[in-house]
């Protein structure tokens, strides 16, 4: 019971941190981008692609669910990646309109990803996700 | 704001965004539930939320988009993953697990997406209420 509890503290504080780090990352990213005329969405669009082949990768370097260097980058890369901005910027394109610009947002999130991370993972490790 | 000032707030926001998810996994599973319902809970709820600080935004956008870094990038952008999402669906894809992918491409596809309109109708409602 109290390996648990710590076993459990521990994942919290290591995915906390981890996603600290991810999501200051991934502002850092936005804004640079920003600055080179890329809007937000395609931003957000791309931080996601990249989570996803990042992720992908990382589990198949790292194949055991309890390994700490997988449990560190997921935790990093689950705050670099948001679902939140994602669904705020569809339904944005949706009320202005445009209709073809949520599609691709909405396809390269949710089609894409799956994809992303499934060849990276096979390329990195050889095998299975 | 400064962008130093804007990545620090992101930084605290995200962990406790991403506490949060951890703590609502840990939740589902000392409930006897899976990991992968506890992260589409969670980008439902996020989406919902983010729909209403869009609203909210929209209505006072000076205001909460000072907000932006610490509640938006930081805090919801912790709490929901997109890298869950597609680990959890290529999983299912290799396993040929047809049901559990298309539960998470309805969930995280649609039922997130109708949550987030919902959150910003209820959000714009409350900020504008003869609307």
């Amino acid at each position: 019971m109290i390996g648990r509890v710590m076993g459990s503290g521990l994942s919290l504080a290591i995915v906390s941190l981890g996603g600290g780090f991810g999501c200051a990352a991934r502002l850092a990213v936005r804004e640079a981008l920003a600055a080179r005329g890329i809007s937000s969405a395609t931003a957000i669009l791309a931080v996601n692609l990249v989570g996803a082949a990042l992720g992908g990768m990382a589990i198949g370097l790292a194949p055991d669910p309890g390994s700490g260097p997988r449990i560190a980058a997921l935790a990093v890369l689950s705050g670099w990646t948001t679902y939140s901005a994602f669904s705020t910027d569809v339904l944005a394109a949706i009320r202005a309109g445009r209709r073809g610009r949520a599609a691709f947002l909405w396809t390269g999130t949710i089609l894409a990803t799956p994809v992303i991370a499934l060849v990276s993972a096979r390329l990195a490790g050889g095998g299975a996700p | 704001m400064s962008l130093a000032f804007a990545t620090l707030a992101a930084f605290l926001g995200g962990i406790a965004g991403s506490g949060s998810r951890q703590l609502v996994t840990i939740a589902a599973e000392a409930a006897g539930g899976s990991d992968l319902v506890a992260r589409m809970l969670v980008n439902v709820v996020g989406g919902l939320l983010a729909g209403a600080l869009l609203a909210r935004r929209e209505a006072d956008p000076e205001r909460l988009g000072r907000l932006e870094p610490l509640v938006a990038a930081g805090f919801l952008g912790g709490f929901t993953t997109v890298t869950g999402y597609a680990l959890d669906a290529s999983q299912a894809i290799d396993a040929s697990r047809w049901v559990t992918v298309a539960s998470l491409v309805t969930v995280d596809g649609a039922v997130g997406l109708l949550a987030a309109a919902l959150g910003h109708r209820l959000a714009r409602g409350v900020a504008s209420p003869a609307h």
